[in-house]
């Protein structure tokens, strides 16, 4: 079996790209209409969640394909309450699920819990039916992150001041838990891991306490884990661009306009994937084909490798917008021949 | 004996440097020393969290050092709190605020809420993850002049846009604040909302703007 192209690029290199392909969530009303799959039941349940993953190849033509579609999973499964978004928004963490003095515990046989098992399935049923043609994304929520979720964001957000070997403590906790999750998930036949860590983003976090906490916790990761990981930091990161190679991971996706994609480029050298950046609400829900067109050829004549969303999608945002994402690497490609 | 003003600058730069208990100390002294706790909030607590919020906006402040920031102004306000009567406080306005539902990111509405609460306003906060149409409940009930919402996902942001929908309909004269991360100046513009802090540094500043253009309206 030959890989395919993002999977190519992932262990090859930059020069086979560009492509659309999105290790963000993109699910909207209209795709939920197009496969039948709604939310809630998508969110929980293999079939819904695989059939409403993959509008994002058959409906839009995006070389990718991404489970689950909220950063919660882990969270839930470890103890924090989970309050139900409805028809048109994810779920969310309402209650963290520890004390600020208490260790991260584990469960019992934690991956057979909670949403677990629906999404090792929905990963295995994806890559049987889609593994042959595009990439299988799975999301995780990044180890800052789920430290917010399960110790509150404030508290946890105290710690790199207030305590800082505590910070560490904890951030090494969350990694021995989410590397024992992504093992399950690449045994389930993912082929690239995303790591979603928002909190770790530079309107928080200041370049020291990234440099000191985060870069070594990421390495921790990447060493254990062989696969091919883009690092997804939403918001200004541009204080800390230049230590992302440090960390070993293939690719970085990162939001736009905060951060433009030539500056990136400069910053983090030819070595890396840089993902993204079309912003969410001022381009694709607000704006129109031609506006995500120019923005998109924007992008690539920069030097994005896999044309993306900034972040996670508003679900009302217009097929024909993320279409249009998929139309103008097609045009640019042939501009370049 | 020290005096008012260089008690208020020792006290503001204790908040700035997140000394919680000179913070908490300096409080007491105001005190002892009989000075008006109103004039203390507002010369001493609330000019240090606007030296912080200028230091956000300059980068050399994250929101680790903010929290800390807001934890020692709260050990000051807490004290002064204590001493100032009922009702003579929170005279320049009333404000209803919340983060929208589906989102329970509440560390900038929080900060947010401490700078207007310190600057003056009566504040109402709906907490985090809050139904829509509880927004337009709470401004009815407290016959409110602003409501500030905040969202940090971009997921949960067109909620906002709801609101002021509503409010429209319902609350015609009420002016609408919006913040958080993905919030953009177009965004404002698209959710039509009246103002917009780009950070909680900006906050007082742009609600005295909407609190003259009420006044204009009326």
């Amino acid at each position: 079996m030959s890989l395919n192209r993002v999977l190519r690029m992932f262990k090859e290199g930059r020069q086979e790209g560009p492509v659309c392909s999105s290790p963000l969530v993109m699910t909207t009303l209209e795709q939920m209409e197009h496969t039948g799959s709604y939310y809630p039941a998508a969110l929980a349940e293999p079939e819904p969640m695989s059939m409403l993953a993959s509008a994002a190849y058959t409906f839009l033509g995006f070389e990718g394909i991404r489970v689950p579609f909220d950063l919660c999973v882990e969270g839930e499964a470890l103890g924090c309450k989970i309050r139900d978004g409805g028809q048109d928004s994810p779920p969310s963490v309402v209650e963290r699920a520890f004390g600020e003095k208490e260790s991260l515990h584990v469960p019992k046989n934690v991956f057979d819990k909670g949403r677990f098992p629906a999404v090792f399935k929905a990963v295995g049923m994806l890559k049987k039916r889609f593994g042959d043609e595009v990439t299988i994304y799975a999301g995780v929520a990044g180890p800052l992150t789920l430290l917010g979720y399960l110790y509150n964001a404030a508290t946890v957000m105290r710690w790199p001041i207030k305590d800082p070997a505590r910070m560490d403590e904890n951030l090494n906790a969350a990694v021995v838990f989410i590397l024992e999750y992504v093992r399950c998930l690449f045994g389930a036949g993912c082929d690239v891991l995303a790591v979603i860590d928002p909190s770790a983003s530079g309107d928080l976090l200041s370049r020291k306490h990234f440099q000191r906490h985060m870069v070594p916790t990421y390495q921790r990761m990447r060493k254990e884990i062989g696969e091919p990981v883009v690092l997804h930091i939403c918001g200004y990161t541009l204080d800390f661009l230049d230590l992302l190679p440090e960390t070993g991971f293939e690719a970085f996706s990162f939001e736009g306009p905060k951060v433009q994609v030539r500056t990136a480029r400069e910053k983090v050298g030819e070595k890396m994937l840089l993902v993204g950046n079309i912003p969410t609400y001022d381009v694709l829900l607000f704006g129109t084909p031609d506006q995500v067109r120019e923005e998109s050829l924007k992008a690539l004549n920069e030097g994005i490798d896999l044309l993306a969303p900034s972040c996670g999608v508003p679900v009302q945002t217009p097929t024909a917008n993320l279409k249009a994402m998929v139309k103008a690497i097609e045009e640019f490609r042939k501009e370049r021949k | 004996m020290m005096d008012r003003e260089k008690l208020y600058i020792q006290m503001s730069e204790a908040v700035v440097k997140f000394e919680e208990e000179r913070v908490a100390e300096l409080a007491e002294k105001s005190l002892e020393m009989g000075l008006d706790p109103v004039e203390t909030i507002l010369h001493a607590l609330s000019a240090g969290m606007l030296i912080v919020g200028d230091l956000f906006e300059k980068k050399e402040y994250f929101v680790p050092e903010i929290l800390m920031c807001a934890e020692a102004m709260q050990a000051g306000l807490d004290i002064l709190q204590a001493r100032i009567p009922k009702g003579s406080t929170g005279n320049k306005g009333r404000i209803v605020i919340g983060t929208v539902f589906g989102d329970v990111h509440d560390i900038g509405k929080n900060i947010v809420k401490l700078m207007l609460e310190v600057g003056g306003y009566t504040v109402y906060d709906l907490g985090r993850d809050v139904p829509l149409e509880k927004f337009v409940e709470e401004v009815n009930r407290t016959n409110a002049d602003i409501v500030a919402m905040s969202a940090m996902l971009t997921t949960t942001m067109m909620g906002m846009k709801k609101v002021i929908e509503m409010i429209r309909e319902s609350n015609p004269r009420v002016r609408v604040m919006i913040g958080g991360a993905p919030v953009s100046a177009e965004v404002v513009k698209r959710f039509g909302a009246d103002g917009y802090a780009k950070t909680a540094g900006t906050v007082l500043e742009e609600a005295e703007k909407l609190f003259k253009r009420i006044k204009q309206d009326v």
